[in-house]
């Protein structure tokens, strides 16, 4: 600073007393000034907007102005961060004072000045400046960081408070000063919060620890904490600050993970369970067959009611539980015969409310809430009511004593970036199903495990197969489902199917009886909406054929040139993005010439031709259409010889999932 | 008609299920003829006049999906039972076959209920019935 020169302005009109400053400024040893002047106040504002001087000196008396006004307007008005000296040719205590009040940096006597007194006075002043300047940015950083920063005093109250405590807590500065800290903290941490203060008044600081803090209106926010002493100069603890980070984001986001890899390993579990299922079904079955085969030789010649007759029929008792267990447990392999049709929740709720009548304990108020325009879904009817029957009679073991029990449908979006939910679903359209009852409750730990495939908490009756069971038809429906429950005082689970586009009511068909075609050839199916393709896939592979998929044209060429066999069949979108339909096909029909092409698509013919997409010689089948169709369009189309033409117009509207 | 009027031929590769076949429908009456395999199955039927097939879905070597398009050349009249371990019903499946389908049955089968329904199929006079 010392080497710097100091550049000064000085709003004075009196030339001479100008020049006198100047002879003064220029006697100070071992500094350097750069003095100019400004004979009126407009012309020293006029500098000062400039920013260009170090130090202003402005006389009292300015003409027709004050040097009062000057310092106003550049203290009030334009901000100006430069110290001001005011000087005056004669000492005034009032005047003093005013200018003090105003924000001047000192007040000087022209007639007692020196060279000395002069320099003294500017580099007191520019120092105290640049130290201002220094705190006020701290203070800054702390008031308007987004953190909470907070001040409490050894009792622990609260002696200071940032903006980004006022926003993470709710409370205004005003209205938690002077209150104790205890306040943020949760019934159950008040403890901890005494702890950490007595920690901090030692003299030691608690670095990031990851807790709980309670906000105004009664929420808890998830916090990293760090809470150190604040000391004086001579090192005497005078309280404490704080600093916190809310974390919840992050919390929310972990216990997601948390939720859904829990759900990914259920889902291997029951896919084991289901394997092992499938593969001892058979030789289990055919023990069963042995043991209840001699017990049925047998009992034919034992006489009836006679010695070990009794016994016996015990045996092929339990033959046919062994084998009703086998069943259940092949359900999670996915062998159980299904048939996929569109279900609305609301007709089978329905449907199913005189059986419940029937099942149902009279001390159990039962009702079933059917949310308006319901969509369809995809499952097997069948399935759907085994797991209502399932989750009703469930809700009802769990209130002995009687009590509510609710069966509610709704439909739900769930958004791109949906947040603050606690269960874990991709964006999408679904039905959503809840079971609802209030009984006794489940413990976390029970929660976790209930749809374990043999967990059950019904010591003498349970199999522990009915939600685990449950679980599997749910997922394979591409479904989801969550429980939630609170012990003491009831349970939810919540169920979502992906929706089918449709709202409007399709007429229930009688199952069906007629054969679907079936092959065993390879297909190819592109398709960039995900529901759709599974759908069309599952359907597919049912019918036997290898079924190849891909999501868009780049991924179908990839897939193709992965695969050594044959590929007799390309079902593609006509419209996707990137690569459309028909350019898939010619990228295709390059290294496989025989390969057969149909498209689907919700446009018209006419639309498509007229955009090239497709040309006369191509199979086309439109949006919406039947599964069962599909798949015997498909056959025939296999069957034919060559590439014929085949145009399908629309079809029933049994399935349309846009 | 009777049981002794009729040869039953049952395919199963498990021996002890064979030997139950065999125990009760030998008791009944019937002539029975036993195959472990497909391969089996077919010699049999092309050496014995035989009236009725009972059959394991899953066999070791040439399976019952392999003998379909042989049933359905040479004996389309020949009725079927089809007997599996597993729970997939192809019950529609099998009916489009050409061959003369006559039941599925899931395993354990209740030797009762196939007896029943044998005797149904073969039009078995139930005073006949030992």
């Amino acid at each position: 600073m010392s080497d710097k020169t100091i550049r000064v302005l000085v709003i004075e009109d009196n030339l001479e007393d100008f020049q006198i400053l100047r002879i003064l400024f220029s006697k100070v040893k071992n500094r350097q000034y750069e003095v100019q002047n400004a004979a009126r106040l407009s012309d020293g504002l006029n500098e000062l907007r400039r920013h260009e001087h170090d130090v202003y000196l402005v006389d009292y008396k300015l003409g027709a102005d004050s040097g009062m006004d000057f310092l106003r307007q550049a203290i009030e008005v334009e901000k100006c961060q430069a110290p001001i000296i005011f000087l005056t040719g004669f000492g005034d205590y009032e005047l003093d004072i005013e200018a003090m009040r105003l924000g001047a940096a000192d007040f000087l006597n022209k007639n007692k000045l020196d060279s000395d007194i002069l320099e003294r006075s500017i580099r007191y002043a520019l120092e105290r400046k640049r130290s201002e300047a220094g705190r006020s940015q701290l203070e800054a950083i702390l008031l308007q960081s987004a953190d909470a920063v907070m001040g409490t005093d050894l009792e622990g109250t609260v002696t200071a408070w940032n903006h980004g405590a006022e926003v993470m807590f709710g409370y205004e500065a005003a209205d938690i000063i002077g209150k104790t800290v205890t306040i943020l903290s949760p019934d159950d941490r008040k403890e901890q919060i005494t702890k950490i203060r007595e920690m901090v008044l030692t003299g030691q600081a608690v670095g990031s620890y990851e807790t709980v803090r309670k906000k105004k209106d009664g929420s808890f926010v998830d916090v990293s904490a760090s809470v150190s002493p604040i000391k004086d100069l001579q090192g005497k603890i005078l309280g404490a600050s704080a600093i916190l980070r809310d974390i919840s984001e992050r919390k929310q986001a972990e216990a997601g993970q948390k939720k859904h890899e829990e759900q990914i390993r259920l889902a291997q579990k029951m896919d084991a369970v289901g394997r092992l299922a499938g593969g001892v079904a058979h030789d289990f079955n055919n023990l069963l067959s042995v043991i209840g085969g001699n017990a049925e030789f047998l009992t034919e010649i034992l006489k009836k009611e006679g010695p070990g007759w009794e016994e016996l029929q015990e045996v092929q008792k339990a033959v046919r539980q062994g084998a009703e267990l086998t069943k259940q447990l092949l359900v999670f392999g996915k062998k159980q015969v299904s048939q996929a049709q569109s279900v609305n929740l609301n007709e089978i709720s329905a449907d199913m409310n005189k059986m419940f009548k029937r099942v149902i304990d009279a001390a159990i108020d039962l009702s079933i809430l059917q949310g308006k325009d319901l969509k369809h879904i995809q499952a097997d009817p069948g399935q759907i009511q085994q797991v209502i029957l399932n989750l009703v009679l469930n809700a009802q073991d769990a209130m002995p004593k009687g009590g509510t029990l609710i069966v509610e449908t709704k439909n739900v979006e769930i958004g791109e970036f949906e947040d603050g939910r606690d269960d874990y679903l991709p964006p999408g359209s679904y039905v959503e199903l809840d079971v609802t009852d209030t009984g006794m409750g489940m413990t976390p730990e029970v929660q976790q495990r209930i749809f374990e495939p043999f967990f059950t908490t019904k010591a003498d009756k349970g199999t522990g197969l009915g939600l685990a069971s449950v679980y599997a038809i749910v997922k394979a429906w591409s479904g989801f489902i969550f429980v939630h429950s609170t012990l003491g005082s009831g349970t939810t689970f919540c169920l979502f199917f992906p929706a089918l586009g449709q709202v409007e009511k399709v007429e229930t068909k009688p199952i069906q009886q007629t054969l679907i075609p079936r092959g065993t050839e390879t297909l190819l199916v592109a398709e960039d909406q995900e529901s759709l393709r599974k759908v069309w896939v599952r359907t597919l592979e049912k019918q036997g054929y290898l079924v190849l998929q891909a999501g868009d044209g780049a991924e179908a060429v990839q897939k193709a040139s992965e695969y050594g066999g044959t590929i007799d069949l390309l079902l593609t979108d006509a419209m996707m993005p990137k690569m459309n339909g028909k350019e898939l096909a010619d990228a295709l029909k390059k290294t496989r010439p025989q390969i057969k092409v149909v498209f689907i698509s919700g446009y018209p013919h006419e639309v498509l031709s007229e955009q090239g997409i497709l040309d006369a010689h191509i199979h086309l089948i439109q949006k919406p259409f039947e599964l069962d169709l599909l798949a015997g369009q498909i056959r025939k189309i296999l069957d034919e010889k060559g590439i014929g033409l085949r145009f399908l117009t629309k079809g029933s509207s049994q399935f349309d999932a846009d | 008609m009777k049981c002794s009027d009729f040869t039953i031929m049952f395919a199963e590769d498990n021996l002890s299920i064979q030997k139950i076949y065999e125990k009760n429908f030998l008791k009944e009456g019937y002539n029975v003829l036993l195959a472990d395999h497909g391969a089996q199955v077919m010699a049999g039927l092309k050496e014995s006049k035989v009236d009725l097939l009972v059959t394991d879905l899953e066999m070791p070597g040439m399976n019952t999906f392999d003998l379909f398009p042989v049933l359905k050349k040479d004996h389309p009249k020949l009725p079927v039972i089809i007997v599996s371990g597993h729970y997939v019903d192809f019950k529609t499946e099998f009916e489009s076959k050409g061959f003369n389908f006559k039941l599925f049955l899931s395993k354990p089968v209740s030797v009762g209920v196939l007896k029943e329904k044998i005797r149904e199929i073969l039009k078995i006079d139930p005073a006949e019935v030992k």
